[in-house]
């Protein structure tokens, strides 16, 4: 039951108050539009992570475990994965899944936006990265990101603000190695600030970046984007899921419906343009979920597509481990450095596109007994315990391999109308599963990456073709374009079905690039808002009578 | 229902001895050695007392004197109690100082290094000479 009468009418509203919804309030916010915020969680607490002493690694899943599955905080949604072989990992919260990303940070690169025309399979995007470049360089110094710049993997022009982290005795084994192969490597570019900017401190690399970064240096929106945005007079409702975006009898967006998990109590907010923010998963389920006489499919959804093509860039690992002792335990947590060399098609293999390799700390003595990187942990208790600590503490190194993830309409997120969450609305469903060509990806990258362990100096390697709870990152999953039969938004993100509806967060990718995707998902969210604003007198908003009661 | 440390304090001894035996030739003590049943597994409940009932429930599974092959009795709780055990009882070895010294772990520190510029540029400049490795295609920045 909506008990409010007369809620302010809001310019702009946003669903989810990650870096996609943080990006759009406060650009919007800056041009003197009324932006209010609904988001289903609250802000993180890092004061429950024990970052600097030896209980670190003892509780540091407790409160900030990825998996919502696991953690099972109020915020949080069921995730049916039974027909998946990836489960999502995200934060529910004010500052998104960036409160624990490992903040690796990338642009996509210019075939990535082409895959139809290079490899003649898959989609082009409707934009190139010409058209995003300008956006990307906005987005990396409002995050901060350090690095260093001059990649070869990327055309000219991809400077990077901040400077570089020191390369550790780790990256050196790889820069070496990578030089003896005439493979490409780089140092690490993460969103993690290594001076003071924006609101961050420099990073002291204790290397709790994903589990919650307590010293305040990692880029997460919570820190970067929401005290400019509340200064700015973006409303910001915590607590509040949203139920469903509403539409007129003209078939315009007129708000959205959303429940007070504190009070229980339903509200309708209305704006003039809503703009959902709620990542590959979320999206598609408030989409299917405000389904209705008019649109019984699901909202925007007339070309059958919301919640289909679901991808998660599937992800092996490869370990070695060394005879020397070297630092591998401290952050970033982030990547200390990376390679492209097999991230494009290559003539020779039987598989399309590539991987992105990240060289990742390895945490401490506590890890070195866990499960990851090292795909399982059966086999390290009793004789061989102190062997197996001594083998990989300070002595191992692990590239993880991030499979570029092709579409595929059998990949995706439903309703799951058999369990809700506890405000009622539904959880949902996902169906994934592992293409051959993501499979033979996979078995070629990790011989690679083999070979560079040992070309390092590795003298045991081992790896896992795909890690289970690795979905990190949900895209594809209402996907742009200009044909409104094959797309569910166009290039700015709007719906091709609602002219007053965008759509401003990873599921909008046509295609997933091999590599971690804030920056792209955030330049396409800045590039989105200047449209908005560029467009906004000749916006269509609602006129229908339910949008008029309430003062549209 | 809530469980007292004390009450188990015999299986404790042997599940964490089985997991983690003394290892002459490393030094290493083993978990009782080390304090585990008495001095560093409560600070490791209370610091996970969110696993503690599960640790309790498994280990209530479990005979109170050291079986024949305490291992097989282990992993025969199934592959979720006996994460919760491990995890616990290594958690807390993990917890003591001198262990951590001896392995050369300082925890996690805070670094405050400066990076050596020269050598980050010899290193990627021999990166840049061997030339890109990005597919131009018709639409990039150079060709539009
Ligand atoms: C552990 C982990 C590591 C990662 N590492 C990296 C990395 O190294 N580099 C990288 O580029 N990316 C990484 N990612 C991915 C990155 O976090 C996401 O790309 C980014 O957060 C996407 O931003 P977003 O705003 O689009 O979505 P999200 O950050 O997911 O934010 C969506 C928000 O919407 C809210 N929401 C959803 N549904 C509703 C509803 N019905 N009502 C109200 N609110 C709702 C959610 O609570 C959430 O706060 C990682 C993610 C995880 C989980
Ligand atoms: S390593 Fe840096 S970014 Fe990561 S948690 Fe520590 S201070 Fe934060």
């Amino acid at each position: 039951m909506t008990n409010e009468s007369r809620p302010t009418v809001y310019d702009v509203v946003i669903v989810g108050a990650g870096p996609s919804g943080a990006v759009a309030a406060k650009r919007l916010a800056e041009e003197g539009m009324s932006v209010i915020c609904l988001e289903q969680g609250g802000y993180p607490d890092y004061t429950k992570l024990r970052h600097s002493g030896l209980e670190f690694e003892l509780t540091k899943q407790q409160y900030f475990a990825a998996n919502p599955n696991r953690r099972r905080a109020p915020a949080d949604y069921p995730i049916n994965v039974s027909d998946s072989d990836i489960e999502p990992l995200m934060w529910n919260g004010v500052g998104g899944s960036s409160v624990l990303y490992a903040a690796a940070w990338h642009r996509l690169k210019p075939s990535d936006f082409r895959v139809r025309t290079v490899d003649g399979i898959a989609d082009d995007w409707p934009l190139n990265y010409a058209e995003l470049e300008p956006f990307y360089a906005r987005v990396e110094n409002d995050f901060a990101v350090s690095g260093v710049g001059g990649d070869p993997a990327y055309p000219p022009g991809f400077d990077i603000p901040l400077p570089p982290f020191p390369l550790g005795a780790m990256e050196r084994k790889f820069a070496t190695a990578h030089d003896r192969l005439g493979w490409h490597w780089w140092p690490g570019s993460n969103s993690i600030a290594t001076v003071k900017h924006n609101g961050l401190l420099p990073c002291v690399r204790r290397g709790a970046c994903v589990w919650g970064c307590f010293d305040g240096a990692k880029a997460s929106v919570d820190r970067t984007h929401w005290p400019t945005c509340l200064k700015l007079g973006v409303k910001l409702v915590q607590n509040a899921r949203v139920l469903r975006v509403e539409t007129g009898s003209d078939g315009l967006a007129t708000g959205v419906t959303y429940v007070d998990r504190e009070t229980g109590l339903t509200h309708f907010q209305p704006g003039r343009i809503v703009i959902v923010s709620a990542n590959g998963l979320g999206t598609p389920r408030l989409l299917l979920n405000s389904a209705s006489n008019d649109h019984p499919n699901g909202l925007a959804n007339s070309s059958g597509l919301v919640g289909k093509r679901l991808m998660m860039h599937p992800y092996g690992t490869v370990s070695g481990l060394f005879d020397d002792f070297f630092e591998n335990w401290q952050g970033p947590y982030g990547q200390r450095a990376y390679s492209l060399e097999f991230a494009e098609t290559r003539k020779e293999t039987n598989f399309y596109r590539g991987a992105k390799w990240q060289l990742m700390g390895m945490g401490g003595p506590l890890a070195s007994v866990g499960t990851w990187p090292w795909g399982s942990n059966g086999d390290v208790w009793g004789e061989n315990f102190h062997a197996t600590v001594q083998k990989r503490f300070g002595r191992s190194a692990y590239w993880g391999i991030m499979a570029e993830d092709l579409p595929s309409e059998d990949n995706m997120v439903s309703l799951d109308p058999a369990v809700t969450d506890a405000e009622g609305m539904s959880a949902v469903k996902i169906t994934y599963k592992a293409s051959q060509n993501t499979m033979d990806l996979l078995d070629f990258n990790l011989a690679r990456a083999a070979e560079s362990m040992k070309e390092a100096g590795a003298y045991e390697v081992s790896g896992t073709p795909l890690m289970r709870e690795t979905g990190w990152h949900i895209l594809g999953t209402v996907r742009m374009g200009n044909d409104p039969r094959t797309s569910v938004v166009d290039s700015f993100g709007r719906s091709h079905d609602v002219s007053n509806l965008f759509i401003m967060d990873g599921s909008v990718m046509p295609t997933s690039g091999a590599v971690n995707p804030t920056g792209t998902v955030t330049a396409l969210a800045l590039r989105n808002s200047e449209a908005i604003i560029e467009n906004r007198r000749l916006q269509p908003v609602s006129t229908a009578a339910e949008a008029l009661k309430v003062g549209l | 229902m809530t469980y007292n440390i004390d009450d188990f304090q015999t299986r404790i001894a042997w599940v964490a001895d089985a997991l983690i035996p003394s290892d002459a030739k490393s030094g290493m003590p083993s978990a009782t050695e080390a304090g585990v049943p008495e001095r560093l597994l409560p600070r490791a409940l209370k610091e996970r007392d969110d696993l503690a009932p599960s640790f309790f429930r498994a280990l209530s599974r479990l005979p109170e004197t050291q079986p024949e092959d305490p291992m097989d009795a282990i992993c025969a709780l199934g592959a979720d109690d006996f994460h919760t055990i491990s995890f616990l009882i290594a958690g807390a070895y993990f917890l003591d100082e001198e262990i951590n010294r001896k392995l050369r772990y300082p925890g996690q520190e805070a670094l405050h290094e400066t990076p050596d510029y020269d050598e980050i540029m010899e290193t990627i400049e021999r990166v840049q000479s061997r030339g890109p490795v990005y597919v131009d295609v018709p639409d990039s920045p150079e060709s539009v």
